[in-house]
């Protein structure tokens, strides 16, 4: 009878004490969190990535016209397939009338030559306009006008953002100016061969590239010339389209080799609009001057694939050790606390720390039971990470530890 | 007649035993229980304190130390476990039966028997310890065995709580084994026995608060 007695109030007792414990949210109870894995936040460069496929082709293509009022057509001067170098004979025809068509050339260069010299007396100008040092009033402009030449300045606000603008329009004109002058040597050939074969004129390549295409029934366009660069044109849904935007980067994998390269242009609007069906919009990659392009033609298709964001060099955590958004640290007086982070782009298994943590701390790991906020942290020994070294008895207080040890209860 | 000591078919049949022990003119066996009690108590201590049990103030340095460093903190935790082991059997088995011896009539061999018996009950103790802070997360102070809880609840003051925490079913439990043997085999007056062994009870109870209230202290001080 007093056995049962005692064992009823035993059991009451033991009862009372788990139910004190389980309904304690005060924390008047101390607790202890065991924690079997643990990691520090470390460094990591982060990228969010989409993935499309897209084929190689030719950068620019460019076509040849040829006007039947100018004269007949003699002959081709080159084949498809062939490379030619701006300057290069492309085809010949015979004038209808040798006087009327060299007066027009002539005067075509004369038009050139002074387009040049207004561009090189807006050269001269724009080099030797002394930029206030005192931010002029921003709504006054002035005009440079020349025969046949006109140019707006528009000053602005200050001397740094002037200075800018000045270099940035001397690299047009000047662009400007190489353009004029590659005329008027076309021009001048154009002249010469008239000369020369007193009714033949041999016309030579705009442009350089690659003859793709020749009209044998002089349909326009003549010829077709590619560039020799390559740039990687492909698809993307509409889902896709809404993310990216031009000046991305991208790697294009051909065959295991990667390059690098810059969305250059995503096309506004779709292959063909129709509410049934997806639409497709198209965009290309430009490769960067890096790249090696031998070997590399139009047509071999490659994987594409666009970087919509990237982190370098951030905090970062492997995603075991982030709970919906709160990370558990591991404090430095022993305790566990909970912590509210916001997360950024996220990466294999490893998630972007925005805020919250620093470089370096450590975090407890999955499974996340025993993590109480607040609570002192044990944690097991962990015998890989020991070296016979480390245990040397100079190495460490290993004094102080073993004294730990003997007054713990 | 001859006593083979045997702590493990003592708990089955304790009554019996204690008649055979008062009887008992040879006692056979004694010093190899008691040393593989001790062996016992050193890898209990050395087992539970690779699990981490107990090493708070261990933990105190983890985010400062290296990883390798933190590791051999707690190696040299462990060594100092196992000697506390060590120690811990030793004085288990040997002190309280010499005051008992002092203060009774009773052979010192039949005191240690009792001590033996003692001090696998306070093993077993240390082993619950272990799921308790492993799976619910209480420490040896907040046992649900031990009065330290509602003491947790009562009072903020840490000292009591520890020492309330020290208080439980297993000490109490050891009180009323030490006062039954004790009386059975001498003829001293029961209120003394009990008097006396509840009085050493509590002089342990208040060395042990006063050590864990302390320990972080003494530590810094000795070493810092």
């Amino acid at each position: 009878m007093k056995r049962r007695i005692l064992l009823i109030g035993v059991i009451l007792f033991i009862g009372l004490n788990l139910m004190l414990i389980y309904i304690d949210d005060n924390g008047k109870v101390n607790r202890v969190s065991y924690i079997n894995e643990w990691v520090s936040s470390f460094e990591a460069d982060m990228v969010e990535q989409m993935d499309a496929i897209g084929v190689l082709s030719a950068q620019t293509e460019e076509h040849v016209y040829f006007d039947k009022s100018l004269g007949s057509f003699e002959e081709f001067l080159v084949n498809e397939g062939d490379d030619v170098a701006i300057g290069d004979p492309l085809y010949a025809y015979r004038v209808h009338d040798y006087y009327e068509t060299e007066t027009k050339l002539i005067s075509e260069m004369e038009k050139v030559k002074e387009e040049i010299s207004s561009i090189e007396l807006a050269i001269n100008d724009m080099q030797m306009y002394q930029i206030p040092t005192i931010p002029a009033d921003p709504t006054s402009n002035f005009n440079i006008t020349e025969d046949h030449f006109e140019l707006q300045v528009e000053l602005p606000d200050s001397t740094k953002e002037a200075e800018v603008l000045r270099q940035q329009y001397l690299v047009d004109l000047e662009k400007e100016l190489a353009q004029k002058n590659a005329e008027v040597l076309y021009i001048e050939s154009q002249l010469e061969t008239l000369r020369a074969n007193s009714d033949m004129i041999t016309v030579g390549s705009p442009y350089e590239g690659k003859i793709q295409d020749l009209s044998v029934s002089l349909e326009d366009p003549v010829l077709t010339i590619q560039s020799e660069e390559l740039n990687v044109t492909g698809e993307l849904t509409e889902d896709q389209h809404k993310k990216v935007k031009t000046g991305f980067k991208a790697n294009v994998t051909l065959n295991e080799e990667e390059m690098h390269g810059t969305v250059s242009d995503i096309s506004h609007s779709p292959k063909a609009i129709d509410v049934n069906k997806e639409s497709i919009y198209s965009f290309q990659v430009s490769l960067n001057d890096e790249v090696d392009q031998t070997n590399i033609y139009p047509g071999y298709h490659t994987d594409v694939s666009i970087i919509l964001e990237e982190s370098i060099g951030t905090t970062v955590l492997k995603d075991s050790a982030v709970f919906m958004d709160s990370i558990w640290k591991m404090s430095e007086d022993g305790k566990l606390t909970k912590q509210i982070v916001e997360t950024g782009l996220s990466m294999d298994n490893l998630i972007e720390i925005t805020n919250g943590i620093e470089m370096g701390e450590m975090v407890a790991q999955n499974p996340d039971k025993q993590f109480r906020n607040g609570a002192k942290f044990i944690t097991p020994l962990k015998i890989k990470q020991l070296t016979w070294d480390s245990l040397g008895l100079d190495k460490s207080n290993w004094k102080k530890y073993l004294v730990t040890g003997l007054i713990s209860r | 007649m001859t006593y083979y000591t045997n702590p493990i078919s003592f708990f089955r049949a304790a009554d019996d035993h204690i008649h055979r022990i008062i009887k008992a003119e040879q006692i056979v066996n004694l010093w190899r229980v008691c040393f593989f009690l001790v062996i016992f108590s050193m890898l209990i201590y050395g087992w539970t304190a690779y699990l981490g049990v107990g090493s708070n103030l261990i933990s105190e340095q983890a985010v400062t130390l290296s990883n390798i460093d933190y590791e051999v903190s707690k190696f040299w935790f462990i060594i100092g476990r196992f000697l506390w082991g060590l120690i811990f059997a030793l004085f288990i088995l040997f002190i309280p039966s010499l005051l008992y011896y002092l203060l009774t009539d009773i052979p010192y061999q039949k005191l240690l028997i009792m001590q033996q018996i003692v001090l696998v009950v306070l093993l077993v103790e240390r082993l619950i310890w272990v799921p308790m802070a492993l799976l619910i997360g209480l420490d040896w102070y907040v046992s649900p065995l031990s009065f330290g809880v509602i003491a947790s609840y009562l009072t903020d003051t840490s000292w009591i709580i520890y020492f309330f925490g020290t208080i439980s079913l297993f000490q109490i439990w050891v009180i009323w084994f030490q006062a039954k043997y004790l009386i059975s085999l001498s003829q001293s007056k029961k209120y003394v026995v009990w008097l006396n062994v509840i009085l050493l009870h509590i002089v342990s109870w208040c060395l042990v608060t006063v050590i864990a209230f302390a320990d972080s202290y003494l530590i810094n001080g000795w070493f810092n």
